[in-house]
């Protein structure tokens, strides 16, 4: 399956390409603004609400941000990461599940642990996100 | 086991300042740590999850986990650079965890009937002890892997055919 890596903080995930509408960054002349009290966002005029992965994950947003904006069975919703890398190719066997047991909730963001060929890697549940 | 009636080989290993054993029949592997992911959104004593030969190992870190700590006692962690940490790998039933520790070594002929945790002298609860060690001066704690990895959230072994009948799914997709 393609995967994108991505940052957040501190933290490197993965995100599935198929969950990906549209890419969009917040540099000068983007078609990317926040919108009010930054609980949406809008990508070429188009308004989303906002996934907050950083308060999740107790990270910091940096100032420039990439709007991941996701497309799931409930609608659209941008995920801002402070960095989006390249698109990985991973075989579904390489990616390993996470054991349940070590969740403290029932809602659990992650589908699995993979490498990337250089380090460990979360693949985040786009569909829990959203 | 080493063969002697009533007596076992354990592995001692360093938590912080205090000296805990596991029983050795429980050990699959003793590995300098590996990177350890963090997992956000788990318990406060899973340290993350490491890749190890293709599972993704649950990683415990005992100094999280407050319940296992007397009051007052003194589970800070040595200076840091100082400690050399190792992954010990055990398997509980049909799981395998991880557990962070350093100064790993073996303690050979330990009885059913060594020490009393409850007598005191160590830094871990003796609700938690299976038996309590003295050696070289150090308080060696018996960790009693039932009840420690029941409170850690560890699932006891249970058949395959009660998994599939519990329903779980693959959280991977597979």
């Amino acid at each position: 399956m393609k995967l994108l890596m991505v940052s957040v903080g501190r933290g490197r995930y993965a995100v599935a390409a198929d969950a990906l509408a549209r890419i969009a960054d917040t540099t000068s002349g983007s078609e990317a603004r926040r919108v009010g009290s930054e609980r949406a966002v809008t990508v070429h005029g188009v308004s989303y609400p906002v996934v907050d992965l950083h308060g999740m994950l107790g990270e910091t947003p940096s100032r420039s941000c990439v709007y991941l904006v996701l497309e799931g069975k409930d609608g659209r919703a941008v995920l801002p990461v402070d960095k989006a890398e390249e698109i990985h190719d991973i075989p579904a066997t390489a990616i390993a599940p996470l054991p349940s047991f070590i969740f403290a909730g029932a809602r659990r963001l992650f589908r699995g642990l993979f490498s990337d060929g250089h380090e460990s890697r979360l693949l985040l549940d786009a569909s829990v996100l959203l | 086991m080493n063969g002697e009636r009533g007596s076992s080989s354990h592995l001692v290993f360093r938590v912080g300042t205090a000296h805990a054993a596991l029983p050795l029949s429980l050990v699959r592997e003793v590995a300098e740590c590996p990177p350890v992911i963090a997992v956000p959104g788990s318990h406060e004593h899973v340290a993350g999850v490491a890749l190890s030969r293709g599972l993704a190992l649950p990683v415990y870190d005992l100094l999280r986990f407050a319940p296992l700590w007397r009051r007052g006692a003194g589970i800070s962690r040595p200076a840091k650079g100082v400690v050399e940490q190792h992954l010990i790998v055990c398997g509980w039933g049909e799981v395998l965890l991880g557990v962070l520790g350093g100064q790993v070594d073996l303690l050979d002929g330990v009885g059913s009937d060594d020490g009393d945790p409850a007598s005191g002298g160590g830094e871990m609860r003796a609700d938690f002890l299976t038996g309590l060690v003295m050696r070289g001066g150090d308080a060696i704690s018996l960790l009693d892997p039932a009840r420690l990895f029941s409170s850690l959230g560890v699932p006891a072994e249970r058949t395959r055919s009660a998994r599939e009948a519990a329903g779980e799914e693959d959280p991977a997709g597979r």
